[in-house]
């Protein structure tokens, strides 16, 4: 029988949150749709193909004790924080249908009497203002559609972190898009993360009516995933794998080789002072190692720009 | 297209000698829309057949590509890096990477032509 999974993390760590997602990405099975509810704390979240430093001011998130992550799925950059609820949805091809699950979304906002319009691809929008960015990954005849839900986002903190200033980043990637984002709290007062959550069991249920799944809820928390339910989903396999997995996932979306390293090749201008003088330097980076450098200088010393671009070769560029 | 091998995962393997380039199938092309990245590989790493060799970024969706063979990559196609969608315009010209076949006898167990159209339908 095709089995509804609820799955939800208790957790606030970007890193075990995408691991929980990578985990129920890896182990979906045929005639199962998973929808899964999880929030960061403050977290600029970009896409596969982007170049962080191009897209996210780590200088403004680092002063609010932010992280950085990068997810699976490609697009734009986000910024989620506790007034951003984020929602996937988990099936192998015969079950897995965009339209129908941005239908749960649009449903669950219907309850707040709120009319959600998808736009271009990637939106969901109401009165034009876009509540939620949408993001897709495939591998293994497995699909994962993900997305955000404004509720009630630090939105000058937002745009702040995914503002950039440096125009002397040359690089290919995947550009983020601006729009025009609203907080659905500004459009219902009433609405908060426990009752859209409740909204989107609700709607999806409703969606799926005709399927006549049965279901089950799942929950994690940091390295613990319990389960619920008949079919017993996750004691199917050993929960020794399953915790090893899970820690693997989370290494692996925690490291700096997946974050930084993943940034596409890119060439990079910056000012320093130095007490010999002024350096304008200009690096090529590949894979976060500084693989050619070339120092620009009104100073008397030479010999200190020859040592400098010395220096700075085989270096990370995230540890400059 | 008599040449071109295939795996169920939408990649083709085009052999010569005991070299092999890969590439994602015009079908492939089609379902993903507008390419908008590439992510190449680093020559001198080796790819197993089944595993990931490639990612691929469309305006709909990011989707990981299995090799369809195995061996040690000795080129990758950078004009990708630049203009992606060239995959868009003609799938088999614009390869992805060419590696060297750790064993030839790997590609007896693809796809021809033939059946790989079966599997698309």
């Amino acid at each position: 029988m095709p089995s509804l999974i609820f799955a939800e993390s208790n957790s606030h760590d970007p890193y075990f949150n995408l691991s929980f997602e990578k985990y129920l990405f890896d182990n979906v099975k045929e005639g199962e749709l998973i929808l899964y509810l999880w929030q960061n704390e403050r977290t600029a979240v970009c896409g596969r193909n982007q170049n962080i430093y191009k897209e996210c001011n780590l200088t403004a998130l680092e002063r609010v004790g932010g992280k950085v992550a990068r997810r699976l799925s490609g697009g734009g950059a986000v910024f989620h924080d506790l007034g951003n609820i984020n929602f996937s949805f988990i099936a192998r091809d015969a079950l897995y249908d965009v339209d129908k699950q941005l239908k749960v979304i649009q449903k669950a906002l219907e309850h707040f009497g709120l009319i959600a319009e998808k736009s271009g691809r990637n939106d969901l929008t109401v009165n034009g203002r876009k509540f939620s960015g949408n993001a897709f990954h495939r591998a293994d005849g497995v699909s994962c559609h993900h997305g955000t839900i404004m509720i009630d986002v630090d939105r000058a903190l937002l745009e702040k972190v995914l503002t950039v200033s440096d125009k002397k980043l040359k690089s290919n990637g995947v550009d983020s898009v601006t729009s025009r984002i609203v907080n659905l709290r500004d459009l219902n007062a009433e609405i908060t993360i426990e009752e859209i959550k409740e909204a989107l069991l609700i709607a999806c249920l409703k969606v799926y009516e005709e399927e006549n799944f049965d279901s089950e809820i799942i929950v994690g928390s940091n390295n613990v995933i319990s389960a619920t339910g008949r079919s017993g989903w996750i004691a199917s396999g050993s929960m020794l794998t399953m915790l090893q997995e899970l820690a693997d996932n989370k290494d692996f979306f925690a490291s700096d080789d997946w974050i930084f390293g993943k940034n596409p090749d890119f060439t990079a201008t910056i000012n320093r002072s130095y007490d010999w003088g002024d350096a304008e330097i200009c690096l090529v980076v590949e894979s976060d190692i500084i693989t050619d450098c070339k120092v620009w200088s009104d100073s008397l010393y030479p010999e200190k720009i020859a040592d400098l671009e010395k220096s700075l070769i085989g270096k990370k560029y995230s540890e400059l | 297209m008599a040449d071109y091998k295939y795996n169920e995962g939408h990649a083709w393997a085009l052999i010569e000698g005991d070299t092999a380039k890969f590439g994602i199938t015009p079908y492939a092309a089609e379902q993903l829309g507008d390419i908008v990245y590439v992510d190449l590989p680093t020559v001198g790493d080796t790819v197993s057949a089944g595993d990931t060799f490639t990612e691929v970024e469309s305006s709909k969706t990011s989707s990981e590509v299995p090799a369809p063979l195995s061996g040690e990559i000795i080129a990758v196609n950078e004009e990708l890096d630049d203009d992606p969608e060239n995959i868009n315009e003609d799938a088999y010209a614009n390869w992805i990477i060419e590696i060297k076949l750790d064993d030839p006898s790997e590609a007896d167990a693809l796809l021809d032509a033939d059946a790989y159209d079966e599997i698309c339908e």
